[in-house]
This record gives structure tokens, C-alpha cells and sequence, in this order.
């Protein structure tokens, strides 16, 4: 037996050093690399540095990444005359609680801002799925492990991010080509198969909406506590009015009003124009810019 | 509480030592121990239906005292009916309740009537066909008299729950298993290593194989009216290797952890896909199903209908065990058509057996070989596709456009160096275990050697596995 747990131990010790050389290796590299922008990847760290201001702070998911992808980040900077960072995540990654980590992160070190817009996908309160898994697109950091443990994220989401590390496709750099496709019309079969996919019981499950409720508050309180204007955005879409769950959002953010101080506004019917869009949800550059210039900066200079 | 989990790579190595170091002394204990770290272990995906299990084994273990005690035959024939009706009674109603109920309904609406029945919402309690069926084998072997009834309460409660198995088998049947929880175990450290390179084996397929494979197969199985004949059969191909990966990937752990607590546990695949028939195949897919289905269901309605009906009754005996075990993987009519399919050519080749043999002869040993096997693939492919489908006009829909939208290519993004690596890794794996109990029984080979198999294996499941933490297939079987 003793022979046996030997062995045991020193084969474990024997991987457990080889992840720790390759996971400070890791860690190195990103060390040394530079800082990157928003329009150059999808990872949040690898863009947030330290004791840094900026004008605006965009979370949410998608519908909110693609004012950065596709080079649109410094144009969208440029139409609204301010400095951004888009902690947004796309590709299932955007629940409330990431967005809560995200955020948390970005104050702990010691950044600020002055303006948070959340662009509340109203489904993202009713699932658990964009807040697991998927963390593999951010680079190794054992401050960033710890922190995401501390706000709430499961060990197989933070086991995830860890064994993401030893794969080579951790760091994705997207293309830096404006996203020039559009919509011809809208096609009312695409949103219905839309609506029913978030009508999947993973995907809408109501049992999900007071944690994640209770994470929107902390994203307030968060706020609050760093002196940031809060605006809870609905994004513009093509979905038409049977957008799941957005009544039930909104009323629930009436109720926080009460209690909180933010600003809530439902733009999901100001853009109707499918050359605006490449699919039913998300708006091409055109877009990006077109709502950034002509939507989003009435509502900030207001 | 998943083999594949973060609980579980803290859960294994905490019941281990705790059942060598402080366990190991007393019998009664150990096996006890075995109970409530089991209990502990299923319990961790729904406690609720532990009751199930703990219900099941005391009606069971209640049934077998009594039957030792009864000596009229037609009274030990109620007491077995009795265990009968309550497994799978449970079974039934949990498993196979909605299925039926709603075939009922259809095919009363069918037929022009407005029946007015509602179906429930049962939740499926996971790994209930597995345990059930091992719990069955107690009372079926007793009243065989294959095994004595046990008085000795933990040794059954833990045959009947041990966690390894519990949820996905092997199926052991008592008569093989339950006299390992009546006897002392010795550490034994050949066996518990031969355990530990076998579970690394389990997950190589399931991390490694099995779930690169899974998102794949689920999306060409989902969009299957969008893709033409070299993807859909791409997408075949790769459900063939993801199910044998899972399922035989867990069944190495499961053996494996096994070995790591003293136990020999059934093995379970032998190398199906190198089988030259589909009656070869089934020897060696499954095995532990198979030889319950054998020995409890084939052999006695073979025996009788043989009696009555000759050679005609051993077939129709077959296809009902083939159809049976379709229906035992879920309540869906893919299965029941994937069982009756394997039925009608299981029989097929029973009595063809002479003429095959013959037809051997003629084309040479090599030739015939290699058109069994191909016919073997070819079979188990198509049956593959309505057992995976959702229902089966789908999966026959899926074969249909198989043979009518033909094109070329396979879409960019289906497949990937990764994906071609795999297939290479999974034919080498299958390969190196012929003749073996499992590919990693290397102990034969120098230390060096061995250590950096171990090593280069767990970077690979490093580098390329997925850890998604996805369910086994078999789990909802």
C-alpha cells in the first residue's frame, strides 16, 4: 500500500509541476506582452490595465461586443466623442454574473469610470448558461482565479478556465475587417426558431431569475459605491415585440428604481432597418456606428 | 456525481484511503462504508431518489430471506413475481410510463378515438435500469439457486449500490459479485495500479474521444436537413465512435475504481468494432446487458418456444430479447426498432450459420472476413442513426437523404486536424487491446516507458480534451 501511494504521490507531483512550469510560463508571456484594445480581441484582461479612467464602461453580451469587433471600437469611441472599454462578452459568454466579475475585476484594480452602460440581454436572467464555462478566451491569472471564485463563478467554470490554459487556442485574435454583411429583409421563420431556441428549458428556465436578479444588484451596488452613472440598455433589434422576457425584465427594474438610482431604456424597437443588422440581433459596422452616433449620443448628451 | 468531475477527483482518493486506513480492519464496516460513500456519491445528483435504490434493495433483500425460509415451489414462484413486479414496476412508472401513454393516446387517435388520458412529469432517475436490473438478478439467482440467500445486510446494500457501477454499470448479476462483499479484501497493488492506468484510459476516451466528438454529432444530428450525404455520414461515423467512448470510458472507470477498492468487476466491451458479425458484436458490446438479457430472459422464453415451436421459437425468442433490450435503453421508439433491427439480423445469422460457413470456404477465410466485418459497420452505422435520432421519422429521414443529396466536401469547422488525430487515436487504442483487458495493461513494460505513456497521455487530455463536464450517454439509459 505504502509502495502503491508513493508512486501515486510522485506521479502527481510530477504533473502538478509540469502545469505549474507551463502555467508561470503562461502567466509570463502575458506578463510581458502588451496591452491590447477592444477591437483587437474578445478577452477582457488582456485589455483592462490598471488605475486607468475612462469615459464609459459597455457590459452585456453580443448585441454589446459588436460595437468593438470589426475595428468599430474607435470609431464608436469617436462618434460619441468618449473613451470606452467594452467588457461586454459575446458567444454565450455574457451572463450577469460574468458581467458582475467583470466589472468587480476592473474596480479592484483600481480603474474607474463615469458612465456604465449595460446592454441587458433580458434571457440572461433567465439561464445559467452564459455564465459557465466558456472562460478559455482570457489569459491565466491567479488574481483573476481567485476574484471569480470569490464573485460566485462554479468550480467547473473556473476548472474550465484553468485546462483552457493548456490548449494553444486560448488567445483568439479577431479580424480587424469591418463586418460589412447585412440583412436583406427581416425573416420572421429565423426569429420565430430564434424565440423558440431561448425558450428551450435551459435557456428559460425561471428558477434562474432571482440569483440573477440578485447579481443586477450587485452590479448597482458596484456602481454606487464608485460614484458611475448606470444605464440598463435594451438593445436595438429586429425581434420584434414578441422579445422573450423583455415585459418581465423591465418591470423588475421598475420595481429596483425605487429603491436604486439608474436610468433604464428600451431601444430594442429604435432601429428597424435590416441593412443595420447581419442577423436578427446583432447590428454590422454600419450599425455600430449608425446607433452610436444617432441613438446612443442624444441619449449621453442628454 | 460525475467520473469526469471536480468533486469526484476529491471524492476518489478521500474514500480510498479512508476505506484501506480506517475502514479495512472490520468487514461489516468496510462494507458499510461502501454504502454511505455510494449513497453519498448518487445522492450528490438528486438525494431524493436514493429512496428509490434503498426501497429496491430491502424489498429485494427482504424477498430472499423469505424464499429461504419457503420450500413450496408455488409459493417461491410469488415471492419471485413479487420482486418482479416491484423493479419493474418502478422501472415502468419512472422509465416507461409517458412513453406508453402517450403511444396509447396515439394510437386511439389513430384509429378515430378521443382518448383523455394525461401523461405525467416523471423525472428519469438517472442510472435506475442499471441498478434495478443488478438488484432483479438477487432474487432471479436465488430462486435458481445459483446463490444463497444473504442475512448479511451490508454486503447486500453495498452489492447493490456500489458507486462505480451504480449508475452505468457493469451490470453484475449476484451470483458473480455478491460473494466479493461477503469476503475480506487485501490490498492487492498489481491490481490497483492495473486500476489506476485503466481509469486514465477511461478518460482518454471519454475526455479526450468521446466529447470532441459530441458537438459534432449533436450538431449534424440537429441540422441533418441542412447537410448531404459525406457530413451525415461523416456525423454517423462520429456518433459510432463518441457512444463506444463514452459508454466503454466509463465502463473503464468504473472497473477500474473497482480494482483501486479490491473488486473484479465484468468487463464490459471487447473490441466490438472489429467484430466480422452483428452476433459477434453484441459478445462483445455491452457484454454485462447481454448476458443478463442471456441468461435471465433469452434462455428460458428459448427453451419454451423451442418446445412448441422448433427452431422458429428460438428466433422469435431472439428478436423479443433484442426488441426487450432496444426498449430497456429508453422510452422511445428508436430504440425499440434499433433492438427489433438487430433481432431480425441476429437471427438471420443464427440460421444462415451452415450456408455462411460454406460461402467462407469459397471466397477464403480473408475475404469473408472483411465482407463481415463491412457488413457487420454497415448495419451497426444505420441502426446507429435511428438510435441517435429523436424520433424515427428523423432518423429515417437522416438515412433517406444519405442516398439523395449527394455532394462534395464536408463544411469547414466539422472537421479539424483534431478530429482526424482522434480518429487515428481511437483505431491505435481499439488495435493495442487485442488480446488484453484493456490498452494501458503495460505493465510488462519498462518504468521509464510506462511513466512517459502516463505523462503524454494526461497532457493530451490536458491540451485537447474537453472539459465541459458532459454527462455519459448511458446515464439517461
Amino acid at each position: 500500500m505504502i509502495g502503491f501511494l508513493k508512486k501515486i504521490s510522485v506521479f502527481s507531483v510530477l504533473v502538478i509541476s509540469f502545469c505549474l512550469i507551463f502555467l508561470w510560463a503562461h502567466i509570463h508571456k502575458f506578463e510581458s506582452s502588451a496591452r491590447w484594445n477592444n477591437s483587437e480581441t474578445e478577452s477582457n484582461l488582456l485589455v483592462m490595465s490598471e488605475k486607468k479612467s475612462y469615459d464609459l464602461l459597455f457590459l452585456g453580451a453580443s448585441n454589446a461586443r459588436v460595437l468593438s469587433r470589426n475595428s468599430n471600437h474607435q470609431k464608436v469611441e469617436k462618434s460619441l466623442r468618449k473613451s470606452i472599454i467594452n467588457l461586454a462578452q459575446g458567444g454565450g459568454r455574457g451572463g450577469v454574473l460574468k458581467n458582475y466579475t467583470y466589472l468587480s475585476y476592473f474596480f479592484k484594480k483600481n480603474n474607474s469610470t463615469k458612465h456604465i452602460i449595460y446592454f441587458l440581454p433580458p434571457q440572461s436572467l433567465y439561464t445559467n448558461s452564459y455564465d459557465q464555462l466558456k472562460m478559455d478566451i482570457e489569459p491565466f491569472s491567479f488574481d483573476f482565479l481567485m476574484h471569480s471564485k470569490k464573485a460566485g463563478l462554479d468550480n467547473r467554470t473556473l476548472l474550465n478556465y484553468v485546462q483552457s490554459k493548456f490548449t494553444h487556442k486560448w488567445i483568439s485574435k479577431i479580424p480587424d475587417k469591418p463586418n460589412v454583411k447585412c440583412l436583406s429583409s427581416i425573416d420572421s421563420i429565423a426569429i420565430t426558431e430564434n424565440i423558440a431556441m431561448w425558450s428551450l428549458h435551459e435557456k428559460s428556465n425561471p428558477a434562474h431569475f432571482g440569483e440573477k436578479l440578485e447579481n443586477i444588484v450587485q452590479i448597482i451596488e458596484l456602481a454606487e459605491e464608485h460614484n458611475c452613472k448606470l444605464s440598463f440598455v435594451f438593445q436595438v433589434n429586429l425581434m420584434g415585440e414578441n422579445f422573450p422576457h423583455l415585459l418581465e425584465v423591465k418591470r423588475e427594474l421598475n420595481k429596483l428604481r425605487a429603491v436604486y438610482n439608474f436610468e433604464t431604456y428600451d431601444l430594442s424597437n429604435e432601429m428597424i432597418e435590416p441593412k443595420f443588422f447581419y442577423d436578427h440581433m446583432h447590428l454590422n459596422s454600419k450599425g455600430a456606428i449608425y446607433f452610436s452616433k444617432y441613438i446612443l449620443r442624444p441619449i449621453l448628451e442628454n | 456525481m460525475l467520473f469526469n468531475s471536480i468533486e469526484f477527483f476529491f471524492f476518489l482518493p478521500t474514500v480510498f484511503l479512508l476505506y484501506w486506513f480506517v475502514f479495512s480492519r472490520n468487514l461489516i464496516a468496510q462494507n458499510l462504508f461502501i454504502v454511505a460513500t455510494s449513497y453519498f456519491f448518487y445522492g450528490w445528483w438528486d438525494w431524493r431518489f436514493l429512496s428509490l435504490i434503498i426501497f429496491s434493495s430491502l424489498v429485494d433483500y427482504g424477498i430472499g430471506i423469505r424464499m429461504s425460509n419457503v420450500t413450496n415451489d408455488h409459493r417461491r414462484k410469488k415471492l419471485l413475481y413479487l420482486s418482479v413486479f416491484v423493479n419493474l414496476g418502478l422501472l415502468g412508472f419512472f422509465k416507461y410510463f409517458n412513453f406508453f401513454i402517450e403511444s396509447f393516446v396515439q394510437g386511439f387517435t389513430f384509429l378515430g378515438g378521443t382518448p383523455n388520458f394525461q401523461s405525467l412529469n416523471v423525472i428519469l432517475p438517472v442510472g435506475i435500469s442499471f441498478y434495478t436490473f443488478q438488484t432483479l438478478s438477487y432474487t432471479l439467482d436465488v430462486y435458481n439457486g445459483k446463490v444463497k440467500p444473504t442475512s448479511n445486510i451490508s454486503a447486500f446494500l453495498a452489492f447493490v449500490s456500489f458507486f462505480p457501477q451504480l449508475v452505468a454499470g457493469p451490470i453484475e448479476r449476484a451470483e458473480r459479485f455478491l460473494p466479493q462483499f461477503l469476503k475480506s479484501r487485501i490490498f492487492d497493488q498489481k491490481k490497483a495500479s492495473d486500476g489506476m492506468r485503466q481509469i486514465l484510459l477511461g478518460l482518454l476516451k471519454k475526455i479526450l474521444i468521446a466529447d470532441t466528438c459530441a458537438p459534432i454529432v449533436s450538431d449534424i444530428f440537429a441540422n441533418y436537413s441542412d447537410y448531404s450525404t459525406p457530413t451525415l455520414l461523416y456525423g454517423a461515423v462520429l456518433f459510432i465512435i463518441q457512444i463506444y467512448c463514452d459508454f466503454s470510458g466509463y465502463s473503464d472507470i468504473a472497473i477500474g475504481t473497482g480494482r483501486l477498492f479490491g473488486f473484479d468487476l465484468l468487463k464490459n466491451f471487447d473490441i466490438p468494432y472489429f467484430s466480422k458479425s452483428t452476433t459477434e458484436i453484441w459478445r462483445r458490446w455491452h457484454i454485462s446487458l447481454g448476458n443478463w438479457f442471456n441468461s435471465y430472459l433469452f434462455i428460458p422464453i428459448a427453451k419454451k418456444m423451442a418446445t412448441k415451436l422448433g427452431t422458429s421459437g428460438i428466433t422469435l425468442g431472439l428478436i423479443l430479447t433484442f426488441t426487450i433490450i432496444g426498449l430497456w435503453h429508453g422510452a422511445n421508439w428508436t430504440f425499440v426498432v434499433f433492438g427489433l433491427i438487430h433481432g431480425v439480423v441476429l437471427s438471420f445469422e443464427m440460421l444462415t450459420k451452415k450456408a455462411r460457413r460454406k460461402i467462407s470456404k469459397l471466397t477464403g477465410q480473408t475475404v469473408f472476413s472483411i465482407l463481415g466485418w463491412a457488413t457487420t459497420m454497415i448495419i451497426w452505422l444505420f441502426t446507429c442513426i435511428i438510435f441517435r435520432s429523436e424520433s424515427l421519422s428523423s432518423g429515417t429521414n437522416y438515412i433517406v437523404r444519405m442516398f439523395t443529396e449527394f455532394s462534395i466536401g464536408i463544411p469547414k469547422g466539422l472537421l479539424s486536424i483534431p478530429i482526424v488525430i482522434i480518429f487515428g487515436l481511437f483505431f491505435l487504442l481499439e488495435w493495442l487491446q487485442k488480446g488484453k483487458e484493456h490498452t494501458f495493461q503495460v505493465s510488462n513494460l519498462n518504468i521509464g516507458f510506462r511513466w512517459s505513456i502516463y505523462l503524454s497521455v494526461f497532457v493530451l487530455i490536458l491540451s485537447f480534451g474537453k472539459f465541459n463536464n458532459d454527462s455519459f450517454i448511458y446515464f439517461q439509459f
